[in-house]
Parts: C-alpha cells; structure tokens; sequence
C-alpha cells in the first residue's frame, strides 16, 4: 500500500481570510505532520483557532481530524510542527501536560468510571492530595451554575444518561481552568433534543471566553454551531473558512475531493438497472417499515424500506453509526428488529435463526472481521466448513466427515487464492486479505441468493480488495441479490446499482444509475440537501 | 490447541510440553524454599516419591486421590471449551453424591448390574440439574456463570448438611463426620485392586476423558462448541445458536461432576459423608489448568496431583517437612502454568511461532483515496 497521497496538490492549507485572522488565536498548530509506519496520518497541517471560537473540524473516515486532535491534546506527539496555545510555543508531552496548558479533550465515548461519583471522577484527573469532597463539589456546583451544566456532583456515574456522563466530562474540563475544549463527534451518542441542549452549552462557553474544537461527521451541525470551518482530507488541511462564509456543498465537495468525485468513469454496464427495472427480476430481500434498537434501546433505524432485487447490487451508504449496523443484524438474524418485517424470496423470516436464513440463501460478510467473520483461533479448514459443517457432505447425522473437509477445504482455498501454508493453519496466523478471503470463499460458495456484504473491503490490502469486488460483481451477475454495506463511497459507487442513503436512522436519500455520484452520496450522507426522492420502494 | 493433530499420542505429547517444563520450575521453587528452611530437598522428594508411590498402598492411594480429580477436572475444562467457566463443580459433585449415595441405600435388593449404573446415573443427573441453573441464569437473563455457580457450592453444602443432619440422620452418631447409612453392596464400585479403593471408576474416568476428546474433536456437536467456546460471536453469526451450546455444556459438565462424586460414594465412602469433597472441585480445577483444558492431558495431570497428595502424607511421617509445602509447590506450578494462560504470552520456552507484526492501529484511519492507489 503506497501512501502517497492521489491529490497532493491539496497539500497546502489556504490562507486564512481577513476575518479569521484578525482575531487573536487561542491554539495554532502549525505544520503538523504525523506518520504511523509508512500511513502519514497527518501531513503538514495547520489550524489556527480564534479565542471565543468553536471550531468545526470535519472530513472523512481517516482523513486525519482525529489524529490531529489527539496532537493538539497531547495523546500524540507530531513528528513535526509546532503548537503555540495564546501565541507562546509549547511542547504537550501527555494530556496532563496539555490540560495544564488549558486544553482539555471530552471523548466521545465516555471515560469515566461508573461506579465513582461525579465529584470523585472528576478529582482522579487531579495530582494534589485530596483532603476532603466539599470544596470540589462547591465549585462543581458553581460551574454547573455558571455555565448552564446542570450536574449534581454526588451522583454516581452509572445511573447518569449518555448525555449527563457527557456534560460531566465537560464540568471535568473546565474544573481544571481548560481555555480550549475538544469534542469528538460529541453528538454521536446523543438524541437529536440533547444535542441542542448540548450547541446551547457550547455557545455559552464561547460567549465566556471559552474556545471550543468541535469534530464531527454531520453537515448540519457544522452550520447550526460553529462560527469557522476547516476542511481535512487525505491527512492535509483542504479548506478553511468562517461557517458564515460558506455553504454544505462548498464543505462537502472539500471533504470528498474533487479528485476523487472525478474518478468515478466505471463500467455502469447499461444493460443492468434498465433490465432491472424493465423485466423486474425476482425480489429477493424485501424490508418493511424496519425498526430496530440497539443494545440500550435506543432505535438506530427507523422504519425503513428496502428492496433488493436478484441480479443486483444495493448499496447503503451512512457514516458509521446511521443505523447501518443495526439494519444488517437485523436481516441477518443477529438483533430482532422492533417492528417490521424481513422477507427473504417471500418467505417471512423476521424471527427466523441465522442458521434458518442461512439454509434459505443469505449469507453475511461481517463487518466485525476478526470477531464475527472468522474464528482466528481455528484452521483456515475448520473456518471454511462452518456453517456447512452439520450437513452433508461434510458431516454425517453425528460426526464430521474429515476428509470430505479437507478436500473441501483445499479446493476453496485455490479456487480463492487464499495463501496460507495449508489448511490446518491457524486463521489467525493469516494476514488481513487472506482472512477476508476465508470469510469470502465460505459466504459465497454455493448457493448464495443473498449477500449481505457489510465493509467487506476494510483493511483489506490493494489485490484482495480488487479479488472481493471482482467477486461480488461475479456474483450480482449470475443472479445473486447482494446488499452492501460500506463507508468507502468510491466502492459504493463502483459497485451498486442502486444506492440507499442512511443518515440518523432513515433513509435520507436513494439514488440509482449515473445519479450515484460520490458528491451527492457525500451531501446526502451528512444529512444535508433533500435527495433525489424516493425512487422505488 | 483447538484442533488437534492426527493422532491422540502426538496430541498428548503437545499438551503436556508447557506443563511439564512449569513442573520442572515448581519443583526447582520448591527446592529452594526447603534450603531456605535448612532441609535437604533430594530428601524430601525422595520421601515425596516414596510417599506416592514406595509401597502398592502409597501407589493405590494416590490412584485413588486422582479418581475423582479426573472427573472434576474434565467437567471444568469440557465447560471452559464451550466459554462457560464452571466454577461449581464441588457443589455439582456434592450434589451428584447426595443423590447416588440415596440411590445406593434405598433401592436395597437390585442386581448389582442395575444398581451400579442406577447409581451412576443419579450422580450425573443430580449433577446436571446443579450446573442446569447457573446455566440458565447465564443465557436467559445475562447472570455470570463463574458468580452463579460458586453460589450454588454454597447451597449445595449446607443443602446436603441440613439433608445428612435431619431427614437422613443415621442414630448414635456423634462428632465433626456425620454419615447416611451404608449404601447396600450391589450399588458398591467393584475394586479393580483388592483391597485397595482403587475401583472400575478410574477406567470410567479415562472412557469419560477419550469420549469427551473425541467428541470435541470429531463430532459435529463437539465442532459447535469449540466454535461457541473460542469465537462466540462467530458461532452466532454463523448460525450457531451459542445460548443451546452453553446450556449443554454445562448440563454435561456437571454430570461429568456428579458422575465423581457417585464415584467417591460408591468407591470410597460407601455413603454420603459430611463434610464431602473439601476441594475435590477446586483441585479439579486446578488439573484441568495444569494441561490447559486438554482433555487427553487430565488423567496425568490428575495422577500427578494425587501423587502429590499422597505423597505430601508420606513426606511428613517419614521428614519434618510440612505437608502444607506441597501446597505452595502445587501453587507454584499453577502460577507458572497459569501466567502463560491469562496473559496469552508465551513464556520462553514455549515454540516460538511466527511473530506477526500486529497492523499499526491507525489502519481504519487510511484514508480512501490512498488505499486505492
């Protein structure tokens, strides 16, 4: 993998405007640069943020924000660039260090531990011995108030929402004086009237002196909350401007590239979608008003309709946590959906086993390798078989047929050019592409009507990404229905025929034929425009 | 570890490699810990070696010490391979010998080719329905099964003291043992060595140790639970149904458990004794850490640590070493063994496999564009 950047004429950042730099700049990070092996995570990069500002930083999975931000708080160290916080230089050797500079971090997952206090949580981030509860509840107390934080420090963390652990870590910033805040996605694991709760804060920090760093996916909230914008992309700095100044699209087309938007001349063969639509081919998936909640009850996806017809591959595009995952366990057979129905060439399977699913033709690429898609601590054999292993040939009513395995085995390795030495190894001993190839060789052998492919490419090196598309175009044209799942919108657009936009659980948009571009997937993927419109059921 | 190689001798021979080198490291600990106290350690183990097996009633002791630990062992590890960690075998195999040893006195008059297989079985079925709950408990509602069934060694316990004190309290008894009465002679284990208590529950044991191998092994049930056991959300994604496989393994778990306790009321007792198995459960566990959850491996690691037992006994009669040093020396083993195990390191002398260099953790951060050029 060459990490040689496809659009290195976007290296440098654009100056900033007149506005922005007539104020003064509460962090700058300037030249930043930061490799991770041969991945430059982060190449010369500059951010100047303005006192009083909250400051969008958006861009892509692996664009670079988040490495940058754990720069800025001193997680990492930049192999090159220098930081100054209020125009002094500094050297933010670890978070301590950085909160002493005023910089403090909230994560998006919350740190805290549950079976402590609000006050106690908040005094283990502190080096000075702690004498006595009272003084610190006080002044968490005079926080809250100050700042419109309602927190009651003698709660315990475990019986706080998602939203009230998150303004404790905010409380946690400011108890130790930070000047500049860091949110990661804050908004990931809020509901929609939380997260205004949430912007509402945030102004009022701004309007106190208070500057804050804001990272995140969705369009939306860049206009509603932040006053400056900047744009990352491939690790480089690609745009920055005022919100004011600027609009969704002009964000968006930064974010995705126009370089990449370019690239996107790809054997549409013209037979498929007119054939498609013209003869109708056999419905194979067919979701209903879907609904399904997550492990905390929270609905992810809501009601959703989706078809997927034999011979054709649907895409679903969504930033990661749209509700995505929770459609493919759902269809599945891994999470019972709240409501709706799952039929699988007419037959209801809403309540059927994964195994009853499987024996109807669906099978499923996991998103979750290592965990899910294969079992690294058995053979590439014993991999292979599973999900055939109780059935004939392999296996009789009660023992498994070892030689049968083998061979099995043995073909689908040539067959998938999987290398390994044979089929006794481990698959854990595999690399990445390898492994995905077990998980592809056993899903799509035989009999496979329905494929629910979900990130099948991640992480997965440059041949054995080309073998997997290859694959699953083979598979779409011998008549197999394939739903995809993935967060590369260059491989939704190679791939699909149709697209199917998730944005906060619903469809936001659906596009078919030439109107799948990266731009428009990219616009409608952060929940910004209205889309094309409903399209087909 | 997971699947084995082609033949059970070469399966045994990897299995016993890391423990045995651990031993080797325990006994070297052991040795200094006796120099320490000015002793001879060539002295104490050859009273140690004398204790365990100088004499045919030393060796039959320490066959006799191992008889259950193969059972309790190999009901820990046939849960552990299934994901479940049974920590209540003691209670399993409590229970298990309450019910045989009542089998055993109350149908008085069988055939003895009825009565012993009639005994048996309540052992492993009382054993069963111990392990049935904690099993149920983990899959319905979520409840640790390691919390669970400690708990329930408790309950069985004071269960089984309430059941020997009271309902069957044999008349004129007094002190700290307290008994049921005598199971009658048909539902007593045959002696494979008279007159030691060396009974056909040992060749039991080692059938019960090469089933179980071989139905992990080769079986498609045993297919499933290996799956569910080392990649449960694999087994489920793959149409597995991890709740059933947990539920079974547990059930036969503490059969396997029961199944050692009929084995000690019928081979040992000859009823229901109170206090019943202090440890049994526990050192079983300890076996089955020693090979790693192997089943093929228990039976040496069982006669090893009755051996130990045994000679622990002989070693303080004939030395004034403490008996108790064999329980820091069986400590020590288990530390050594186990820092291989929950670390998931290998410790140097283990076969040094392929390192892989691990994918830096910034991978999912490699932006699009640059994955595809």
């Amino acid at each position: 993998m060459s990490a040689e950047p496809t659009s290195a004429s976007a290296a440098a950042a654009r100056p900033l405007t007149a506005d922005v730099s007539s104020g003064q700049f509460a962090l700058r990070l300037e030249g930043m640069s930061k490799s991770f092996g041969a991945i430059r995570a982060n190449e010369d990069v500059t951010l100047r943020v303005r006192c009083g500002a909250i400051h969008g930083i958006v861009g892509e999975n692996g664009a670079g924000k988040t490495t940058l931000m754990r720069i800025a708080y001193g997680f990492y160290q930049a192999d090159a660039g220098r930081i100054f916080v209020d125009d002094s230089p500094v050297d933010l050797t670890s978070p301590r260090v950085a909160l002493g500079s005023g910089i403090a971090m909230v994560h998006q997952h919350s740190l805290l531990v549950d079976s402590l206090t609000v006050t106690e949580n908040i005094l283990l981030a502190t080096d000075q011995p702690i004498l006595s509860f009272g003084p610190a509840q006080a002044r968490i107390r005079e926080i809250g108030q100050q700042f419109g934080l309602a927190v009651e420090p003698t709660r315990r963390v475990a019986q706080l929402s998602v939203a009230a652990k998150q303004r404790v870590e905010i409380v946690k910033a400011l108890y130790f004086d930070a000047r500049i805040v860091i949110l990661d996605e804050p908004t990931a694991v809020l509901t929609p009237q939380e997260a205004r709760g949430l912007f509402a804060h945030l102004r009022t920090f701004a309007e106190q002196g208070k500057t804050i760093l804001i990272i995140t996916h969705k369009l939306p909230e860049v206009m509603a909350v932040t006053t400056d914008v900047s744009v990352m992309r491939g690790g480089h700095m690609v745009y920055e401007a005022p919100t004011t100044d600027t609009t969704e699209e002009v964000i968006a087309r930064a974010m995705v590239g126009r370089s990449v938007a370019l690239r996107m001349e790809r054997d549409r063969t013209a037979g498929h979608e007119a054939a498609d639509l013209k003869t109708a081919p056999e419905t194979v998936l067919e979701v209903r008003g879907l609904t399904v909640a997550d492990d905390r009850d929270v609905v992810r996806l809501r009601s959703v309709d989706l078809d997927v017809r034999a011979g054709e591959i649907v895409g679903i595009a969504a930033v990661e946590g749209n509700g995505q995952s929770e459609l493919v366990e759902a269809v599945t057979g891994l999470r019972r959906p709240v409501q709706g129905t799952i039929r699988v060439l007419g037959r209801d399977v809403t309540t059927s086993d994964p195994r009853r699913r499987r024996e109807g033709g669906m099978r499923h690429i996991p998103e979750d390798r290592l965990r899910a898609g294969v079992n690294p601590t058995a053979s590439v054999r014993e991999n292979l078989v599973c999900g055939r292993h109780y059935r004939p040939p392999l296996a009789g009513r009660w023992l498994m047929r070892t030689q049968q395995m083998q061979r099995y085995a043995a073909g689908l390795m040539e067959r998938f050019a999987i290398v390994a030495p044979d089929a006794s190894t481990r698959v854990g001993a595999l690399s990445g592409g390898n492994m995905q190839k077990v998980v592809i060789a056993r899903e799509l052998e035989e009999g496979a009507r329905l494929i629910i492919a979900a990130q099948p490419t991640q992480g997965v090196d440059i041949g054995a990404t080309e073998a997997i598309r290859n694959e699953l175009s083979r598979m779409r044209d011998e008549g197999a229905a394939i739903l995809l799942v993935s967060s590369e919108l260059s491989e939704i657009v190679d791939l699909s025929d149709r697209v199917v936009v998730l944005f906060g659980g619903s469809v936001a948009g659906r596009l078919s034929g030439m109107e799948i571009q990266e731009e428009q997937l990219g616009l409608l993927m952060m929940g910004g425009g209205s889309g094309s419109g409903p399209i087909d059921a | 570890m997971l699947e084995a190689r082609s033949w059970p001798l070469r399966n045994i021979g990897t299995a016993l490699r890391g423990p045995l080198i651990a031993i080797l490291l325990g006994f070297l600990a052991a040795a200094v810990l006796i120099l320490l106290i000015g002793k001879d350690p060539l002295e104490a183990a050859g009273a140690l070696w004398r204790g365990a097996f100088g004499t045919p009633n030393n060796m039959a002791g320490t066959l006799a010490l191992a008889t259950p630990l193969i059972f309790s062992a190999l009901a820990f590890a046939v849960a552990f391979r299934g994901s479940m960690f049974n920590a209540g075998v003691e209670g399993q195999l409590i229970i298990g010998a309450f019910l045989s040893a009542y089998v055993g006195f109350t149908f008085d008059g069988l055939p003895a080719i009825v009565h012993l297989p009639l005994m048996l079985a309540a052992g492993a079925l009382g054993g069963a329905l111990w392990a049935l709950l904690p099993a149920i408990w983990r899959v319905g509602l979520g409840a640790n099964e390691i919390v669970t069934s400690l708990m329930m060694n408790f309950i069985a316990i004071a269960l089984t003291d309430y059941l020997v004190l009271y309902p069957f309290r044999l008349p004129g008894q007094s002190g700290s043992a307290i008994r049921t009465e005598s199971i009658s002679p048909s539902a007593d284990l045959p002696s494979l060595w008279p007159p030691y208590n060396v009974t056909v529950a040992l060749p039991l044991g080692i059938l019960c140790v090469v089933i179980a191998w071989y139905v992990l092994r080769r079986s498609v049930v045993g297919y499933e639970v290996r799956m569910v056991g080392s990649a449960p959300r694999f087994a489920k994604t793959a149409g597995i149904p991890p709740g059933r496989h947990m539920v079974g393994v547990m059930m036969v778990s503490g059969a396997l458990a029961g199944l050692g306790g009929a084995a000690q009321v019928g081979g040992v007792f000859n009823a229901f004794v109170s206090p019943f198995a202090t440890g049994l459960g526990f050192n079983g566990v300890l076996v089955a850490l020693l090979v790693g959850n192997a089943p093929l491996g228990i039976p040496f690691a069982a006669v090893f640590i009755g051996a130990l037992q045994s000679g622990a006994i002989g070693m303080e009669l004939t030395t004034s070493i403490s008996r108790y040093l064999v329980a820091a020396l069986t400590a020590t083993i288990i530390i050594f063994v186990s820092a291989r195990q929950f670390s998931g390191r290998r410790l140097p002398w283990q076969t040094v496999a392929r390192v892989r260099s691990r994918q830096p953790q910034v991978e999912a951060e490699v932006p699009a564009d640059r994955r595809d050029t």
